[in-house]
C-alpha cells in the first residue's frame, strides 16, 4: 500500500459516471479536516472510464496516489429504467458492467504502480420499474448491483491496490430522498442532492485516510460508568448497572461492541481509578460481564492520575501515545488527559450510555482497509507473552533450562515461499538487534534468492505451549562458496532470550557439515546489533576482518549444539 | 427573510465581496457565475429560504432580480424590499 509522505500533498483523482463536481469543496474540506490537504482531479463528464484506459489522459498526467471511482447503476447498466429483465439477466448485466470497469482499473493499476484505486459499490435506486416485483417472480434489480459488487470485491482480493467501498450504509443513513435529486440530472447530468455531498466527501475522506495513515492500535477504557453503570466501590458488585434491561443493557451492549475490537487488531486496556480488588471482582464474579480480564493487554487500576496510567500502558504495550484512544465518561478526566497528553485521542463520548455502542463502531480512529494475520493475532500474542513472563517470574529461582523446558518450544524451518515472503521482507527491513549482517534486501531481491539454485532462504517459525509466534527468523545461505556463506542470519526480538538462536544456527551448521561444506557467517557490526556480538562471544567465536566493515566468523562443525529442550522440525 | 439575506447568499456561493452584489447582478456582471455556480447557487437558495424550485427555474433564475421575483412569488420574500 502507498505510504503517506507528509512532505507531499496527496493527489486524489475522482472518476464518476455522472457529474459530481459539486463534491470538490466538501471533499477538500473533509480531507483537510483529517490532516490530509490534497490536490484534487475530476474526470470530465463521460470520460471516467476512458481516462483509465488512455495513458495519454489527464488522469495519467495528474499522477494520482489515490483514484476514487464512483459508478452509478443507471449509467453502467443503461437498460435500468427502460427494461424489466429477469433476475438472471439483471445479474449478467451487473457482472458485465463490473468486468468492463475491472479491466479499466487493472489496466490503470498496471501502468500506474504508485496508485491505489478505491471503487465505490453500486446501489439500486429504491423507486424503479420493478416496484413490488423486486425479489419476486424471478425479478430483481438488486441482483445486478450484487453481481457488480461481488466482481469488484473478487478483483480486490487478488490485487493489493484495489479496495471496495460500500456506500449503501451512507445512503441509508442520509435517506434516498435527501441523497438523490432528479432535477439536477435533467439540467446538468448531476445525480446527488445538496445534502449528499458532505456525506459522500466524509465517506471518501475516511477511506483515503485509512489508506494513507496508520490507525490507532489500542482502546483504553475507564471502568465505572463506562463498562458498567454506577461506582463499584460505592454501589458494590450487586449495585452496579449491567444486565439485560434498562441502563444495564446499554452497558452490556457497549461491552459487546468493545469485544469485537481485538478481532479487528485493536488492543484493549483499562485505566481507571478504583481499588484494584473491587474492579477485578466485577470481572471475576459479575454474571453479566461480557468482557473478561484476559481480553485486556494492560490494566492500570489504582489512584494515580490517568495521564500517568496512559503513559505506563503505552510503555508496557510498546506503542506510542499517538496509538491510544482514551474512553472515559467524565468530562473532567477527558479534559485533563487532552491537556496532559495531546497525542492521545480522547473522543467526546455521548452522555447517554445507550448511544455508546454505535458511537464506538463509528469511530474513524480504528479504521483500516486491510487486516493481516499479524493484526488479527496481535492481542493474543501480547496475552501469550504476558503468560510467559508470569511463568518465568515464578521459575526465577531455578535454572533457565527449566523454564525453556516448561515452554515446550517448537521450531520449524521451512523453505521461503510466496506466502512467507511479505513477512521475510518486513523482517529484513526492520530487524536491527539480532541481525548479523543487517543487509537490507528488497522484496524482489529476496524473491530472486529464493529462485536461485545455489542459494537457500530459510524461514523459521516458532511456537510454544503459550501460543504461535509465527515467522520470527530468517537465514540466507550461499552454497556457491566453500565453506558455505551465511549471508543473512536474523531473529525478531520477540523470539530472543530463549536459546532459539542457538537452535537455528545449530541447524544451519549441521546442514552445512553433513553436505561436507562447512559454514562461515558474514558479520557486520552496527550501532544496534550488540546482541549478535554477545551471542558470538558466548560461543567463543572470533570474527576475522574481511575487508571494510565486514567480518567472517567460521562456525566449527559440531560447536553449536541444538539445545535438548527445543523440538526442531524441518519442512523443506 | 430579507433581500440582504439573498445578497449574502449569492456573495458566499460565488465567493465575491458582498458590495459587488446588486439587484442586477448576473453572469453578465460576475465572471464566477458559470453554469456550475448557477446550480450551486440555486441549491443554496433552496436551503436558505426553505423553498423548492421547479427544474426549469434552476437554470432560468440567472440574475439576482429573477431569483428575488421567484422568492416573492413563493412567499419567501416580501414584495417590497
Amino acid at each position: 500500500m502507498t505510504a503517506y509522505d507528509p512532505a507531499r500533498r496527496p493527489r486524489v483523482a475522482v472518476l464518476c459516471s455522472f457529474n459530481v463536481d459539486l463534491v470538490h469543496g466538501p471533499l477538500s474540506e473533509a480531507l483537510a479536516a483529517r490532516g490530509l490537504p490534497s490536490e484534487l482531479y475530476f474526470s470530465g463528464y463521460g470520460q471516467w472510464e476512458s481516462d483509465l484506459h488512455n495513458s495519454a489522459s489527464e488522469l495519467y498526467r495528474f499522477g494520482p496516489q489515490v483514484v476514487v471511482v464512483y459508478p452509478d447503476l443507471r449509467d453502467v447498466v443503461p437498460a435500468f429504467g427502460s427494461t424489466v429483465p429477469s433476475k438472471h439477466e439483471a445479474e449478467a448485466a451487473g457482472a458485465e458492467a463490473a468486468s468492463a470497469l475491472g479491466q479499466g482499473i487493472e489496466t490503470f493499476l498496471s501502468r500506474a504502480p504508485g496508485a491505489t484505486v478505491l471503487c465505490t459499490g453500486l446501489t439500486v435506486p429504491p423507486v424503479n420499474a420493478l416496484g413490488l416485483l423486486e425479489g419476486n417472480a424471478g425479478y430483481s434489480w438488486r441482483s445486478a448491483a450484487n453481481a457488480f459488487n461481488a466482481h469488484i470485491q473478487d478483483l480486490s482480493e487478488g490485487q493489493g491496490r484495489l479496495f471496495f467501498l460500500d456506500i449503501e450504509p451512507v445512503i441509508q443513513r442520509v435517506g434516498w430522498t435527501a441523497w438523490n435529486d432528479s432535477r439536477l440530472w435533467c439540467i446538468g447530468r448531476m445525480r446527488l442532492a445538496r445534502d449528499a455531498y458532505p456525506h459522500l466527501a466524509a465517506f471518501w475522506a475516511r477511506a483515503i485516510r485509512a489508506m494513507l495513515t496508520p490507525r490507532r492500535k489500542c482502546l483504553v477504557l475507564d471502568l465505572d460508568n463506562t463498562l458498567w453503570g454506577g461506582v463499584v466501590g460505592e454501589d458494590g458488585l450487586d449495585g452496579i448497572q449491567l444486565g439485560h434491561s434498562g441502563a444495564g443493557l446499554a452497558f452490556l451492549e457497549f461491552q459487546r461492541a468493545v469485544k469485537t475490537l481485538p478481532a479487528r487488531g485493536v488492543l484493549l486496556a483499562v485505566c481507571s481509578k478504583n481499588n484494584r480488588d473491587d474492579a477485578l471482582e466485577v470481572f471475576r464474579a459479575h454474571p453479566s460481564m461480557v468482557l473478561e480480564a484476559s481480553d485486556f493487554t494492560a490494566m492500570e487500576i489504582g489512584w494515580d492520575d490517568k495521564a500517568t496510567g496512559l503513559r505506563r500502558i503505552a510503555d508496557r504495550v510498546g506503542i506510542g501515545l499517538d496509538s491510544l484512544v482514551f474512553w472515559d465518561d467524565s468530562p473532567v478526566e477527558r479534559a485533563l488527559v487532552r491537556r496532559a497528553l495531546p497525542e492521545v485521542l480522547v473522543p467526546e463520548v455521548p452522555e447517554d450510555p445507550a448511544l455508546h455502542a454505535e458511537f464506538l463502531h463509528g469511530l474513524e480512529a480504528f479504521d483500516t482497509l486491510t487486516l493481516t494475520r499479524e493484526d488479527i493475532r496481535r492481542s493474543a500474542m501480547y496475552r501469550e507473552e504476558a503468560q510467559r513472563k508470569t511463568v518465568r517470574a515464578a521459575m526465577a529461582e531455578g535454572p533457565p533450562e527449566a523454564f525453556y523446558r516448561a515452554c515446550g518450544i517448537e521450531m520449524t524451518v521451512v523453505r521461503a515461499d510466496d506466502f512467507s515472503l511479505p513477512r521475510l521482507s518486513q523482517m529484513v527491513m526492520k530487524t536491527n538487534q539480532f541481525n548479523m549482517s543487517t543487509k537490507r534486501y528488497s522484496t524482489a531481491e529476496i524473491a530472486a534468492f529464493m529462485r536461485a539454485p545455489d542459494i537457500d532462504v530459510h524461514a523459521l517459525r516458532v511456537s510454544d505451549r503459550f501460543g504461535d509466534l509465527g515467522i520470527v527468523g530468517m537465514a540466507i545461505v550461499r552454497r556457491d562458496t566453500s565453506p558455505w556463506l551465511l549471508d543473512t542470519f536474523l531473529l525478531s526480538c520477540r523470539a530472543l532470550g530463549r536459546t532459539i538462536e542457538h537452535g537455528f544456527l545449530g541447524f544451519l551448521s549441521r546442514r552445512a557439515t553433513s553436505a561436507g561444506a562447512g559454514l562461515r557467517a558474514l558479520y557486520i557490526p552496527t550501532a544496534r546489533n550488540a546482541p549478535v556480538k554477545r551471542f558470538l562471544d558466548e560461543l567463543g567465536l572470533e570474527p576475522v576482518p574481511a575487508g571494510g566493515e565486514t567480518f567472517h566468523v567460521t562456525i566449527p562443525s559440531g560447536l553449536v549444539a541444538i539445545p535438548s529442550w527445543l523440538t526442531l522440525t524441518i519442512e523443506e | 427573510m430579507s433581500d440582504k439575506l439573498l445578497y449574502e447568499t449569492v456573495a458566499r456561493v460565488l465567493r465575491v465581496p458582498l458590495e459587488t452584489i446588486d439587484i442586477d447582478s448576473s453572469p453578465e456582471t460576475i465572471a464566477r457565475w458559470d453554469s456550475m455556480a448557477q446550480v450551486a447557487l440555486m441549491l443554496e437558495v433552496e436551503s436558505v429560504f426553505s423553498v423548492r424550485l421547479h427544474s426549469d427555474s434552476l437554470m432560468a433564475l440567472n440574475s439576482v432580480r429573477k431569483i428575488r421575483d421567484a422568492l416573492v412569488h413563493l412567499g419567501a420574500l416580501p414584495e417590497a424590499p
